[in-house]
């Protein structure tokens, strides 16, 4: 059964990926000022948003955890934080490779990069710390300390834009929004939601799959 | 293994479409090359309403070129302050005036998209250089499939050797 939903989610994300590079490189307009190197905010929004949502995931599903006491949400933190990583080296990546051409730098100390680069580091330290520090009630504790500081940076990520007005543009979604966003047409808007789906469902399917490595981890552990 | 396999099929047939879109993007580039130059605004002509109606850029050569403005050609010009300043000729006709002779003053470079005498879009010059762009997006995607295509290979391969030692010690 398990097998089965698995299968259609990569399935599913398959499709979804190439409809997505369809409309990313052929359909979407081609925006007037930065040229062909926009599309890349195609891939870095979404993955940025989801990153910051698997944060979040690992912070509520490890406080349910020390509540709970059900080892389902403890494996579940280890996943999301795993995939959350991943997505997070991505809008790293696609930051940097994006800020060159537009900006003339690799990287600048402004308060969005700083505090996204805060949640990767975040990431890296919780991982580390699950893999290399001793188990038990003690390290679970610390590690969703560390879950819950990585989740209060996220509103200072969405934020960090309109806070301090830098070199990277203002927050295009959500309540805080400026309504002379990036999204100077409806195509890019709808390009973006739909690559937004195509990513969420990606990190569900990887999701599932690092959720069923950790199963197998915890059954080998307790059977030797 | 069965799951290895159509990941590297769903892969490859990724990175096939993504190298076909890039090239159809990179032909579109030069095609647009054509239809694309750089140069000083040496004069700006407006109506009596003050509404742009034409301009002329000079190219390094000194060529003059004169381009007329309709509602949906877009700007997209650096101000002195180093604001940007994005529109169309619709929603800002009088703007794009005022935009264009600042330029003008300031001898800063533009590029401009043309469709025959008409202006489609003028922008920054350095920003005009849609091809030189291409290498970066490219290494985008490519980064981004290469990760995730290792990340899953990788929990592939550590789920058969977890698996294989439960059963081992089972078997024991």
């Amino acid at each position: 059964m398990g097998n089965i939903t698995k299968n259609k989610l990569l399935i599913c994300s398959a499709i979804f990926m190439f409809i997505n590079l369809y409309l990313i490189f052929m359909w979407v307009p081609t925006e007037a000022n930065q040229g062909a190197i926009q599309r890349i905010l195609y891939i870095h929004v979404p993955v940025s948003q989801i990153s910051m949502l698997a944060i979040i995931l690992v912070a509520v599903s490890s406080v349910l955890f020390l509540w709970k006491r059900n080892e389902f949400w403890d494996k579940l933190a280890i996943a999301s934080a795993e995939i959350g990583l991943i997505y997070g080296t991505i809008m790293l990546l696609s930051g940097i490779l994006w800020a060159k051409p537009v900006w003339g730098v690799w990287w600048t100390g402004e308060a969005k990069l700083t505090t996204a680069l805060i949640l990767y580091l975040i990431y890296v330290s919780y991982i580390m710390f699950r893999n290399y520090f001793p188990t038990g009630s003690q390290g679970q504790r610390i590690a969703a300390i560390i879950a819950i500081i990585g989740a209060l940076d996220t509103p200072l990520i969405y934020f960090a834009a309109n806070l301090w007005s830098e070199a990277h543009p203002p927050i295009v979604l959500g309540p805080a929004s400026e309504n002379d966003s990036s999204f100077s047409s409806s195509e890019m808007r709808m390009v973006w939601l739909f690559s937004t789906i195509t990513f969420m469902i990606f990190f569900v399917y990887l999701l599932r799959v690092r959720y069923k490595l950790q199963d197998t981890i915890s059954k080998y552990l307790i059977n030797t | 293994m069965m799951i290895n396999k159509k990941l590297t099929i769903l892969f490859i047939g990724i990175f096939s479409l993504l190298s076909f879109f890039i090239s159809s993007i990179e032909t579109n580039a030069q095609e647009n090359s054509d239809k694309r130059i750089s140069g000083i605004i040496t004069m700006v002509l407006v109506d009596e309403m003050n509404e742009l109606v034409e301009f002329q850029i000079t190219d390094s050569n000194g060529n003059d070129y004169k381009y007329k403005v309709n509602s949906s050609t877009e700007f997209g010009l650096d101000e002195s302050s180093g604001d940007r300043w994005v529109s169309t000729q619709k929603k800002s006709p009088k703007e794009s005036g005022i935009k264009l002779i600042e330029h003008q003053k300031r001898y800063a470079p533009v590029t401009i998209i043309y469709d025959g005498e008409y202006a489609k879009s003028v922008v920054e010059r350095e920003e005009g250089k849609l091809e030189n762009n291409l290498s970066y997006l490219f290494s985008f995607f490519l980064i981004t499939w290469i990760i995730f295509f290792l990340y899953i290979f990788y929990l592939g391969k550590k789920q058969k050797v977890i698996e294989s030692s439960t059963n081992f010690v089972n078997v024991k």
